[in-house]
Parts: structure tokens; sequence; C-alpha cells
């Protein structure tokens, strides 16, 4: 899985945490959790994108994907 | 939300079926004028005068669809919403939609509205090939529940940049937010039904 933090002029600028699994061409998304000092706060987004995942694959087992 | 077909009608102000800057997605009080691109695009005047009458009856959106939300359960899950499960050839389908060809992606493609097991609703588009790719096609969601139009208020605003968001094979999803705006699974609920959907 590669990972990186990506900003869109279309979606203002915010943060996404972006997930991309090579063996079947998935990508993840998740709006980034900032901190009190506006940062990423990197634990915390890593949980989110992690349930995520699974949830995803949940949902795309229903569907063939 | 759609502006009134006929009476009153202002750039500015507050009430929402009669101020152009409201159903811009502008401030009430924000500055603009007849002739600006966004005005015209809205009022379907593209050069020439223009005047009050020519927002009568306009909306702001670029697709609205209204789901009867159905219910059923396939491989031992509880399905609620619009959707179609199962092997291609012979899915097992639930609930009905007035456009079952999404307009906000250049090849129109077929999706779906549907929670599990009362988890968020989740949207789908069934065709990653159309453009804009990737996260992207729309901006936000008004959701009306109970309609099958966008008068009023639309009881929720969905933004599609706070969605998490996932994409494989011919397949997009969108985690909607009803996971903490009105339950999980409201969106999708038969019980709200029929939900309308609006999208900018």
């Amino acid at each position: 899985m590669d990972y990186q933090i990506v900003q869109r002029e279309s979606d203002d600028f915010i943060k996404f945490y972006v997930a991309f699994r090579e063996s079947d061409d998935a990508t993840f998304e998740v709006p980034c959790i900032l901190d009190d000092n506006g940062e990423v706060d990197e634990v915390a987004t890593q949980e989110v994108m992690n349930q995520h995942i699974i949830n995803s694959d949940i949902l795309m087992s229903y569907i063939g994907e | 939300m759609t502006l009134a077909t006929s009476g009153t009608m202002s750039i500015g102000g507050t009430t929402t079926d009669r101020s152009i800057n409201v159903e811009l997605g502008r401030s009430a009080t924000a500055t603009s004028n007849m002739g600006e691109t966004d005005l015209r695009t809205l009022a379907g005047v593209a050069s020439g005068a223009i005047s009050m009458s020519n927002f009568y009856g306009k909306s702001n959106y670029t697709w609205v669809v209204t789901v009867t939300n159905g219910q059923a359960t396939i491989f031992g899950q509880s399905f609620k919403g619009y959707g179609s499960i199962g092997n291609p050839s012979s899915p097992s389908t639930f609930g009905s939609v007035t456009d079952a060809t999404c307009d906000l992606y250049s090849d129109n493609p077929s999706w779906a509205w549907y929670s599990v097991n009362n988890n968020p609703t989740s949207f789908y588009i069934n065709n990653s090939t159309g453009t804009p790719s990737g996260n992207a096609g729309w901006t936000k969601m008004h959701i009306y529940y109970q309609q099958t139009g966008t008068a009023g208020n639309p009881n929720f605003t969905i933004t599609r940049s706070n969605m998490t968001y996932s994409s494989a094979g011919n397949t997009r999803i969108w985690n909607m937010a009803d996971g903490y705006q009105g339950g999980a699974g409201a969106f999708s609920s038969p019980s709200n039904s029929p939900v309308t959907l609006a999208f900018f």
C-alpha cells in the first residue's frame, strides 16, 4: 500500500490522505484529521484510513469488485 | 433548492426560494449583478437583456434525482436504499429512482445508493471511466426527506470533501454522513422515502 497526502484546488486544497493498493488498483481517501495547530494528526488519520479500507473492501465484495 | 415560480425575486436576502444569492450558495448580502456569468447561467440567459422573471423556477443543481428506498436481504445482509447486488446477469435489486443514469459524469453511469446492515449510506457510481475522474464530479449534495422535489429547505447538506472515498474496478464509493446526521443509514431508509438528492 502506498500512502500520500494530496491537496486539490477543486476541494479548496483540503488535505486528503490517499492510499493506493497496487494489487487491484484500489484507491482509498479520507480527509486528514488536523490537530489543534492545524497540522495533520498522522496517528488519528491512519486509524481512520485503516478502518475505511476494511469497510470499503466489505462493500466492494458485495458488488464483485 | 429551486427558486419560486412567481412573485417577488431578489438578488440578495435570506429567503431560500426568492434569493438568487442563496440559490448560488453565496451569502445573502454578497455583491452580485445580473450580468455575471453565474447569474446568467442560472437564469438560462447567455446574453442580452435579463430580468428577474428569468429566474423563476430555476435551480443551481446539476443533477436532481428522487429515490424510493427499498429493502432486501441478500447474502444474509440487510440492504436498504436503491441498488443491484450479486451476479450481474441476474442481480437482486431493491428500490427505484427517477433517473437511473447519473448526469454528473460524461458517460452517464448507473449508480446506487444504499446502506448495509444499518451502517451509513454509501453513494456508488458504477463506471469509473467517465469524467471527471476520481474523487470529483460534485461538491455538495442536498438531501430532502419524504418529498419528490427540492421545494423548501433540505434536511441535510453533504459536502464531498468531508466524505471518505474509495474506488476499485468499475466502482467509486462515497460514504455518506448519516452516521452522525439523522442516524446511521437514515438517508437510505424506506421510512424517509421518497428521498430527493440534489447535487451541486
